[in-house]
């Protein structure tokens, strides 16, 4: 994919709904989604963020052939290990049952946080390329915050759908707090 | 280490805290002005015993903390030679103190740089160029 940067590429973002942790049941269930969106949508390009997402994007990549990246972060999804596990905790086999195959056979190139992930993978099998892009200070950090920011959002959540955020809770929260703005009601 | 304050900002689970907090550590919760925070403090520390990055420990580094942090996951590779890379629990107070004694390196800001906007943005438009 070479003038990257004169022409617009459509990522297809593989997000998926809880983050590191996903049950197999949301893992079908977003793969349908996924399979849906990718038809119509005829992205450039298929990026997968986390572990979890490996096994979709393998999917896709091998349906579709479009070129696929998938960035490893250290978690990977075990029914065995409970949901939210770190890599080094997970014992090989299970990295090579699950993942490597299809890592090795349908995905074209991996990025990882570090060194230390990448050197896992690769020690464990994983034989394509892995570039090492670290996370990112935010450069508006150093600026000083805005003070008393007037909003009219009466309520923000930003994060993750996962059930242990409990967002049931803060749907409940949100039907018994008085709302000036109606026009900004729930529905 | 009764002669250093210790202050933990954020949320900590109550289960993970002992019932009675010594008089030199107080918990902050999550604090609106974060960065003067790291202004005031000398040193931050970071016991991940799993760390798949670490960005804070970076955001620390940027306003001149000397970081302590265990020898952990990506931990080691984002402190360098900047900070202390702690291998037990034995020597945490040791390496406090040495953190606390210890100064600024030259070349931190060269360092720092790898974990900026634009150099992910290169890195990331060379992944895509090599596909």
């Amino acid at each position: 994919m070479s003038h990257t940067k004169k022409m617009k590429v459509n990522f297809f973002h593989a997000g998926l709904a809880g983050g590191g942790g996903i049950s197999s049941h949301l893992l079908e269930k977003n793969l349908l989604l996924h399979n849906v969106e990718i038809t119509s949508k005829k992205p450039d390009l298929i990026h997968g963020y986390g572990n979890p997402t490996i096994p979709i994007v393998a999917s896709l990549a091998k349906k579709t052939g479009i070129p696929s990246v998938v960035t490893l972060n250290g978690v990977i999804y075990s029914k065995s290990l409970g949901n939210y596990t770190p890599i080094n905790k997970v014992p090989k086999y299970i990295r090579n049952q699950y993942m490597l195959q299809k890592m090795n056979r349908y995905i074209d190139c991996f990025t990882t946080l570090c060194n230390y992930y990448r050197n896992q993978w690769i020690n464990d099998g994983l034989i394509k390329p892995v570039t090492i892009i670290p996370n990112m200070i935010d450069s508006e950090f150093n600026a000083p915050r805005k003070k008393n920011k007037p909003s009219n959002i009466p309520f923000l959540y930003v994060g993750e759908k996962s059930y242990w955020r409990d967002l049931e809770t803060l749907k409940k929260a949100y039907t018994v707090i008085k709302i000036t703005d109606t026009s900004r009601q729930p529905n | 280490m009764p002669d250093v304050n210790f202050y933990i900002i954020g949320k900590v689970k109550t289960r993970y805290m002992p019932k009675k907090l010594p008089s030199n550590l107080q918990m902050m919760g999550y604090v609106d002005n974060l960065e003067e925070w790291y202004k005031k403090a000398r040193v931050y520390c970071q016991f991940s015993r799993y760390e798949s990055f670490g960005l804070s420990v970076i955001e620390a580094m940027n306003y001149g903390c000397i970081p302590v942090v265990f020898n952990a996951g990506a931990l080691p590779e984002i402190v360098g030679e900047y900070g202390i890379i702690s291998n037990s629990e034995d020597s945490l107070d040791k390496d406090i103190y040495n953190a606390l004694s210890m100064k600024q390196k030259p070349g931190l800001v060269d360092w720092l740089s790898q974990f900026d906007n634009k150099h992910r943005e290169k890195k990331i438009i060379e992944v895509i160029e090599n596909l």
